[in-house]
C-alpha cells in the first residue's frame, strides 16, 4: 500500500467525530485504569490484611443484602406487573404510576425516615407508649432494616422492566397454553415466567447494582458493606491502598454479576419474533377481587412512598422555619447548577459518542461506546476514588501544584463517567428510531457529517436528547457517595445537606432537603410516565 | 466515453465473508436513463450506494464526467460528489416543510435565485401548491415527487433512484413511471435507478442485469427482451 492509498483510507476511516470520541473515551476511562495501575505499586501485605480482617464481613453482608433484596424485589415487582398487565380494576391507572414513585425517594433518605419512625421518639413507639402503655422497642437499624428499605424502594426497577415485557407479550401464547389444558396459575409459572426471565433478571441486576453501590443507607444503619468499607478505609482509616483494593474487588464483583446475567440468557430465544403479536385484552375484576388487587398493590406504595412522604411532611412542619434562609437557597442553587452542568455535559458527550458509533461501521467505535458506558455499573464511591487518584496524579506530575484537586470540575467529571450510560441509552434510542436514511439523504444533498448532525439529526432526536438530560439530572441530584468524596470544602448539595443533618442527630431537619429532592423526582417520573403512555398510544 | 464509468468494482461488507459486488463494470451515457435490474441480494442497491458515495468499495475505479471519484488513492465523499439521490422511502426531512426540503441542498447565497429554482422544480413535478405543507401531510406519490424535486434542485448532473416505484400501489405505478420519465428527460439529467420489477424497464434507455454481484447482461430494453442471455434473465423478465 503506497502513501496515497494510506492517506485515502485514513481520510475515510478517521474523521473528527472518531478523533474526538477517542480523546473523550481516553479521559473517561483514565480514572478507572488508574485504579488498576495503582495496584501494581501496592504492597501485597495490604491485600492480605484486608482479606483477613475486613473482607469476610463485607462479603457476607453485601451478599445477604443483594440476595434477599433481589428475591423480594422480584416477588413484588413481577407480581404487581402481572396484575396490572392482565387485569382491569378501579384505580389501576393511578396504582400503575404509584408503583414507580418509590424510585423518587433515594434509599438513604428512606433510611433516615424509617429509623425516625421506629426510633424511641418515633410515631410507632410513642403511640404504643402513650395509648397502650407498652414500651415497644423496634430496631430497624440492622441488616434486616437495610433489606426492607432496599426492597420497598428498589422493586420499581423490576416492576418497570417486567411490566413493559408483559405488555408486549402475545395473547396467542397465553391462549395456546390454555388450549393445551393449563390453568391460569400454570400458564403464569410455566409459560409467562420463563419467557419473562430475561426482563426479570435484567431488573434484578439493576437492583443488585444499586444495592452494591449504595453507601448512605448501610452506613447510617451501621451495616458494613463494600461501599461503606471503601469510605471507612479511605476517610476514617486513611488507607488509600486498602480503599483502592476494595474498590477493585467491588468492581470485579459487579462485572461478574453482569457477565453471569448476560451468559444466563444463553442462546435461548425469549422474544416473540416468530409469533404475530396480538395485544392482551385486560380482564375486568369483580368487586371482591378488585379490593384484593388494590390492597396487594397498595402495600409497596404504602411502604415505599406514602409512609415516608407523610413522615417527611410532618417533619417539614416541625422544622421549616430553620430553612428560610440564604444558606438553604445556596444549597438548592448548588444542587441545581452542578446537576444541570453535569447533565448537559454528560448528554453532549453521549451524543458525540453515540453519533460516532452509528456513523462508523468498524469495531473501534462500538468498543468505545461499550467502554465509555461501563461507568454506570461501577459504584459511585469507586468512580470517585478513581477520579481523585487520577487527578492527584495529574496535579503532581504535570502541574506540580493543586489545579484540579478539590474543585467542582472533579465532581462533574465523575458524574459524567457514572451517568454517561443513562444519557447514552436515551440518545441511542433516538438515533435508532430515525435510522440512517435522513442522514444519508442530507449527505447526498451536499452536507458533511457535522452539518448534517446539526441540521438533520439533532432536530429529529431532540426529544431523546432532552430526555437524556432530564434523566441524568435526576440521577445526579440523588447521588450521594460520589458527591461526598469529591465535593469541594463547604460545598453542599441537597443530598449531602440532608446527610449532614442526620450525622448531627437532627433527623427531622433532613426532611426539607429530602422533600425537595423527592418532589423533583416525582415531577420527572410522572412526566416520563405520561410521555411513555402517549408513545404507546 | 460514457458519462458514468466504473471498472472492476469490488465490495464486501465488514465482518462478512460474502462478496456483494465482484468486479462490476458499469457505464451510463449522459442524459440517459439506466436501469439496474436484479433480484434482492444481487448487489444492485449496493452498486447504487457506491455510485452515491455511501459505501466505499474495496477495489475498483469510478469516474463521473471524467472526474475520478474512486480509485486506489482517491475517495470523494458523498457530500462532495454533487449527485442527487431519491431514496426508496423518500427520506424527506419530517421537521421541514416542502419548501425547506427542496431548498436544503441548494446554494442559498442568492435567495431570489434559490426561490426561483424551488418554484421551477416544484412546477416540474406538479407540486407547486404543496409548497407550505409538511411531508406527513402528503400522500406516497406526492412525497416521491418532492423527493425528486429535492434531488433535482441543486442541478446535480446525475440522479440516482433506489426502487423508485416499490412504495407505490400498483394503480399509481404506471402513471408515476411515465411522469418520472418525462421529468427526467425534461431536466436533462443522467439517471440511474435500481429495480426488481421488469415493468420499470419501459422508462429506461439502457439496462444492466445483476446476479449475485456479477453483471449478467447489458443492453437496451429491446435487446434484452428479445434475446435474454440465460435462464436467470428470462426469469427476471418474466419470460
Amino acid at each position: 500500500m503506497n502513501l496515497r492509498s494510506l492517506k485515502r483510507n485514513l481520510n475515510i476511516n478517521l474523521d473528527s467525530w472518531l478523533f474526538i470520541s477517542i480523546i473523550l473515551s481516553f479521559f473517561l476511562l483514565a480514572p478507572i485504569v488508574t485504579l488498576f495501575t495503582s495496584l501494581a505499586s501496592q504492597n501485597i501485605d495490604t491485600f492480605i490484611h484486608i482479606s483477613k480482617t475486613l473482607l469476610p464481613e463485607y462479603i457476607k453482608n453485601s451478599f445477604l443484602i443483594a440476595l434477599f433484596t433481589g428475591l423480594f424485589t422480584m416477588v413484588i415487582g413481577v407480581s404487581t406487573a402481572w396484575i396490572l398487565t392482565m387485569y382491569e380494576f378501579k384505580f389501576s391507572k393511578i396504582i400503575n404510576v404509584g408503583l414507580i414513585l418509590p424510585l423518587a425517594i433515594p434509599t438513604y433518605i428512606a433510611g433516615y425516615v424509617y429509623s425516625g419512625i421506629f426510633s424511641y421518639t418515633g410515631i410507632i413507639s410513642r403511640t404504643a407508649r402513650n395509648i397502650f402503655g407498652y414500651n415497644l422497642n423496634l430496631d430497624v437499624m440492622n441488616i434486616y432494616g437495610v433489606i426492607f428499605i432496599f426492597t420497598f424502594f428498589l422493586y420499581p426497577y423490576v416492576f418497570i422492566i417486567t411490566r413493559s415485557f408483559f405488555a408486549k407479550q402475545s395473547l396467542s401464547m397465553l391462549e395456546s397454553a390454555k388450549v393445551l389444558g393449563k390453568s391460569d396459575t400454570q400458564t403464569f409459572f410455566f409459560v409467562v415466567l420463563p419467557l419473562a426471565r430475561t426482563a426479570i433478571t435484567g431488573g434484578i441486576t439493576l437492583v443488585i447494582m444499586e444495592v452494591l453501590s449504595a453507601f448512605g443507607l448501610p452506613s447510617y444503619f451501621g451495616v458494613q458493606t463494600f461501599s461503606t468499607g471503601i469510605f471507612r478505609t479511605w476517610l476514617t482509616l486513611g488507607d488509600t491502598d486498602a480503599a483502592i483494593n476494595l474498590a477493585i474487588i467491588l468492581m470485579g464483583l459487579v462485572f461478574t454479576i453482569i457477565f453471569i446475567e448476560k451468559k444466563s440468557r444463553g442462546r435461548r430465544n425469549y422474544s416473540f419474533s416468530n409469533t404475530k403479536i396480538r395485544p392482551i385484552n385486560k380482564k375486568q375484576l369483580s368487586n371482591k377481587h378488585s379490593v384484593i388487587a388494590i390492597i396487594f398493590c397498595m402495600v409497596p406504595i404504602l411502604f415505599g412512598f406514602i409512609i415516608p412522604l407523610m413522615q417527611l411532611i410532618s417533619w417539614t412542619f416541625m422544622t421549616y422555619k430553620d430553612f428560610i434562609n440564604y444558606k438553604f437557597i445556596k444549597v438548592i442553587w448548588n444542587t441545581f447548577s452542578i446537576a444541570i452542568a453535569g447533565a448537559i455535559l454528560t448528554t453532549i458527550i453521549a451524543v458525540i459518542i453515540s453519533n460516532t458509533s452509528r456513523l462508523k461501521k468498524g469495531k473501534i467505535s462500538k468498543i468505545l461506546s461499550k467502554l465509555t458506558t461501563i461507568g454506570y455499573s461501577i459504584p459511585g464511591a469507586v468512580i470517585a476514588i478513581g477520579v481523585m487518584t487520577f487527578f492527584i496524579f495529574v496535579d503532581r506530575k504535570i502541574f506540580k501544584q493543586k489545579v484540579f484537586y478539590g474543585t467542582l470540575f472533579l465532581m462533574v467529571f465523575a458524574y459524567i463517567i457514572r451517568y454517561l450510560a443513562v444519557a447514552y441509552n436515551s440518545v441511542e434510542s433516538g438515533f435508532d428510531k430515525i435510522g440512517m436514511k435522513f442522514n444519508e439523504a442530507s449527505r447526498t444533498l451536499g452536507y458533511g457529517k457535522t452539518k448534517t448532525f446539526f441540521k438533520v439529526d439533532i432536530p429529529m432526536i431532540k426529544g431523546s436528547v432532552i430526555g437524556a438530560m432530564i434523566l441524568t439530572f435526576l440521577e445526579i441530584i440523588k447521588e450521594l457517595p460520589l458527591t461526598l468524596i469529591l465535593r469541594p470544602f463547604n460545598f453542599q448539595t441537597l443530598s449531602t445537606y440532608s446527610k449532614q443533618y442526620v450525622d448531627d442527630e437532627m433527623v427531622q431537619h433532613s426532611a426539607i432537603p429530602s422533600i425537595v429532592l423527592i418532589l423533583i423526582g416525582i415531577i420527572i417520573i410522572v412526566f416520563f410516565e405520561t410521555i411513555n403512555k402517549k408513545k404507546e398510544k | 466515453m460514457s458519462y458514468i464509468n466504473s471498472a472492476n468494482l469490488f465490495f464486501r461488507y465488514i465482518n462478512s465473508i460474502e462478496d456483494v459486488l465482484k468486479n462490476v463494470n458499469f457505464c451510463a451515457n449522459k442524459g440517459e436513463i439506466t436501469a439496474i435490474l436484479g433480484e434482492s441480494g444481487s448487489g444492485k442497491s449496493t452498486l447504487l450506494r457506491i455510485l452515491a458515495g455511501l459505501e466505499v468499495p474495496q477495489k475498483g475505479k469510478l469516474t463521473i464526467n471524467d472526474r475520478v471519484l474512486v480509485d486506489e488513492e482517491i475517495f470523494i465523499p458523498v457530500e462532495k460528489r454533487g449527485i442527487g439521490m431519491v431514496f426508496q422511502d423518500y427520506a424527506l426531512f419530517p421537521h421541514l416543510s416542502v419548501e425547506k426540503n427542496v431548498l436544503f441542498g441548494m446554494n442559498k447565497k442568492d435567495k431570489k435565485l434559490a426561490k426561483k429554482r424551488i418554484h421551477e422544480v416544484l412546477d416540474l413535478v406538479s407540486m407547486k401548491e404543496f409548497i407550505k405543507r409538511y411531508p406527513h401531510e402528503l400522500s406516497g406519490g406526492q412525497q416521491q415527487r418532492i423527493a425528486l424535486a429535492r434531488a433535482l434542485a441543486p442541478r446535480p448532473g446525475v440522479i440516482l433512484l433506489d426502487e423508485p416505484f416499490s412504495n407505490l400501489d400498483a394503480n399509481l405505478q404506471g402513471r408515476i413511471r411515465n411522469e418520472l420519465k418525462n421529468i427526467l428527460k425534461t431536466s436533462g439529467e443522467t439517471a440511474v435507478f435500481v429495480s426488481h420489477d421488469k415493468d420499470d424497464l419501459e422508462i429506461a434507455d439502457n439496462v444492466m442485469i445483476l446476479y449475485k454481484g456479477e453483471v449478467v447482461q447489458t443492453g437496451t430494453p429491446k435487446e434484452i427482451l428479445e434475446s435474454p442471455k440465460n435462464e436467470y434473465v428470462r426469469h427476471i423478465l418474466g419470460l
